[in-house]
């Protein structure tokens, strides 16, 4: 018999989750909860979108109620509180309960914020444990971990929506943060050129440095040297447009013409690449003869997109061929 | 290789089923079970099988839904009116000092308001002033909506729901419009489609939220100019790789996003510009063949929000069988006209009303 149990007790010693499922006691065979009256989930007459609750769920949600009629801020509350966190982070009234309760007990919040950035590491993309560390950090006024954090989360996954959006937030919030963020971005974009959000995060930074020309220069000259290491990446490219709204010239800049021209003249057939060659010509409006072999161009680069580069936005390409000719009263047999 | 078909029968037969019983892996959902009465019963809709529903069923589902809405009384100031998601807190309804736990919540109220009107109901019973003032008050400085009272977070989905409520209650007089508009604006990013805040990355679901919102005021043109419509439709159609829509550049495809851009793009009147028949083949290989339902890709199981967007991203491209649907608010054709006839019934004369119809 002992030895049994011994054997029952490593297996469940390598099986944590395991063990912990064994040893939960629910609230309604606690005695220290003995005084509190459960209350169910009142779902009327009908049975609609029914879930089929765990025994767990029903029983710390029966007494969550409870205690939110009563009102009970206590100890043993925040304990209950934290399993329905566990349970179901989305709940945002058990959050705003959460918060009355910390209040109430005075929770040193430092505790309060290691205990979000656990629930956080577990829950990386739900909207209310984001918004949960806002305001501790807000009642801390203390942002001190909060870039190293959201790097934390960002390297599990480098484009969760949440942790950037977040740490927007956070720089904005308190703007001597900002001072790294180009550093911390560059990293991002050196290990994966194709994250789409570090970008983002690029423009975010010059965006809000109210850059002067020498800046937006830099970035272009940046942009030109990822675009040459990998010219179909349209993160890059939309970046490259994106710099170019500060230019009086716009897209017709002299640097772009020619950096695309000589891409093109190499053989480079990146579809951003084509597309941008377009829209060069697009953008012209001078009406100028020499013009015609630049129409004519654009022209067959649209064709070369719909038939042989980007077959999957033939449509498009064919709306954007049609949309030129009209654009400049251009048919094949003028020429 | 045979191409992909639309089994409608399996995908209606998951939807009786969500509507029924859950299974306890979703107790995630347990504050919003209303979003997944919304997806099926839209999808069903979709499907053309809502005849499938006994019109007790219907009227069950009917009161479910109005039990869940907060009206202004002793216990319930107006700013919390609107709808809950669900059942979880619904004992607090008429106890005293408990307003802060219980309340409404801006995109519940949205699809309570399209779950009725999809089953035929009039509205009749939804307090429509206190659900206008709840909505208002969810309005910050900014021109953006929170999704509810307490600690809300704000962006462009509640800034969409809150519009599309006013669009159905016909009546935009109590929240500030141009404020709204702002907001919306500030989200256009630098490659020309919308994040779900200022500053934010561009994503698909945001950027249908910013221009169904825009559609549903009349003010698509106020925002996007000529230019700036090109620059959003070639984004959109962008995001077209492999056949499937992804929601941000350099992204795995998904299925729900053959819904938020098919429908950007509808609304914006190009949707031809898409190939739809890889959009097509690609939404079908994701459907479950055994259990019904649609899931967001093929390492996934089906849910019912993939299901529902994956059924009105094939609607929007024009597939057999399925029930055109308005892509601003996303309910089908056949109940936003249910809803102009009833708009009638409940709209006064000489009130601030927005016009109904989108550019599609």
């Amino acid at each position: 018999m002992d030895d049994q149990n011994q054997e029952h007790k490593s297996d469940s010693s390598d099986l944590s989750d395991e063990a912990d499922t064994l040893n939960y006691v629910l609230y309604r065979d606690r005695p220290e909860w003995k005084d509190v009256q459960p209350i169910a989930q009142d779902d009327g007459p009908a049975q609609v979108v029914q879930i089929a609750y765990s025994n767990k769920f029903s029983d710390v949600f029966d007494y969550f109620r409870a205690v939110l009629k009563s009102e009970e801020k206590s100890v043993r509350v925040l304990g209950l509180v934290t399993d329905a966190l566990t349970l179901n982070p989305a709940n945002y009234t058990v959050w705003i309960y959460r918060l009355e309760i910390v209040k109430h007990l005075k929770v040193d919040l430092h505790n309060e914020l290691e205990y979000i950035s656990n629930v956080i590491r577990e829950f990386t993309k739900n909207y209310q444990v984001w918004q949960y560390r806002k305001t501790i950090v807000e009642m801390l006024n203390d942002p001190s971990g909060e870039l190293e954090f959201t790097a934390d989360i960002l390297d599990m996954d480098s484009k969760n929506y949440h942790a950037w959006q977040y740490r927007q937030w956070v720089l904005t919030t308190f703007s001597k943060l900002m001072e790294n963020e180009l550093n911390f971005v560059d990293n991002l974009i050196s290990h994966d050129m194709r994250n789409n959000s570090a970008w983002n995060q690029r423009y975010f930074v010059v965006n809000n440095s109210d850059p002067n020309n020498d800046v937006i220069n830099k970035e272009i000259e940046y942009t030109f040297g990822k675009i040459q290491i990998l010219s179909k990446n349209e993160s890059a490219w939309n970046y490259l447009r994106g710099l170019l709204l500060y230019s009086e010239n716009g897209i017709l800049e002299d640097k772009v013409r020619d950096f695309c021209s000589k891409l093109y003249n190499k053989g480079n057939r990146s579809t951003h690449l084509m597309s941008c060659l377009i829209d060069l010509t697009d953008a012209d409006d001078s009406t100028n003869p020499e013009n015609i072999e630049k129409i004519k161009f654009a022209l067959k680069l649209c064709s070369d997109l719909a038939s042989v580069y980007d077959p999957i936005r033939r449509f498009y390409w064919e709306y954007i061929y049609k949309d030129i000719e009209l654009k400049f009263n251009f048919k094949e047999h003028d020429t | 290789m045979n191409k992909p078909q639309l089994k409608p029968e399996q995908h209606k037969k998951y939807f009786r089923r969500s509507l029924d019983l859950l299974p306890g892996e979703v107790a995630v959902f347990d504050y919003s079970r209303l979003t997944i009465l919304y997806f099926a019963l839209i999808g069903l809709d979709i499907l053309d099988g809502l005849d499938s529903l006994t019109d007790d069923r219907k009227k069950d589902i009917v009161e479910w839904v109005y039990r869940l809405q907060l009206v202004p009384n002793e216990y319930c100031s107006v700013h919390k009116c609107g709808f809950m998601g669900s059942t979880t807190v619904i004992h607090l309804k008429n106890h005293p000092g408990s307003e802060k736990y219980c309340e409404s919540n801006v995109a519940m109220t949205y699809m309570a308001l399209c779950i009725l009107i999809t089953l035929g109901d009039n509205l009749s019973r939804v307090n429509k002033s206190a659900v206008l003032k709840g909505v208002a008050s969810l309005q910050k400085p900014d021109g953006s909506f929170k999704s509810n009272y307490e600690h809300g977070e704000s962006d462009l989905r509640f800034v969409y729901c809150s519009l599309a409520i006013c669009n159905i209650l016909n009546d935009s007089s109590s929240i500030n419009v141009n404020n709204a508009i702002k907001f919306i604006s500030n989200c256009l990013n630098y490659d020309g489609a919308f994040g779900q805040n200022p500053g934010t990355e561009s994503h698909g679901g945001s950027t249908y939220c910013a221009i169904a919102s825009l559609s549903l005021i009349n003010k698509l043109n106020h925002v996007l100019d000529e230019n700036k419509s090109k620059i959003l439709e070639r984004w959109a159609v962008n995001r077209q790789t492999n056949g499937g829509f992804q929601g941000r550049p350099n992204k795995d495809p998904d299925t729900c996003y053959s819904f938020w851009l098919g429908a950007t793009l509808s609304i914006m009147g190009s949707l031809n510009r898409i190939n739809k028949e890889r959009n097509r083949d690609f939404v079908l290989n994701n459907a479950n063949l055994l259990t019904g339902g649609f899931s967001k890709n093929m390492d996934s199981i089906p849910d019912p929000m993939h299901t529902c967007l994956s059924l009105c991203g094939l609607s929007l491209i024009g597939e057999e069988n399925l029930n055109p649907i308005n892509p601003a608010l996303n309910i089908t054709v056949r109940a936003a006209n249910y809803l102009k006839q009833i708009q009638g019934d409940y709209t006064l004369p000489n009130q601030n009303i927005f016009n109904t119809d989108t550019d599609c």
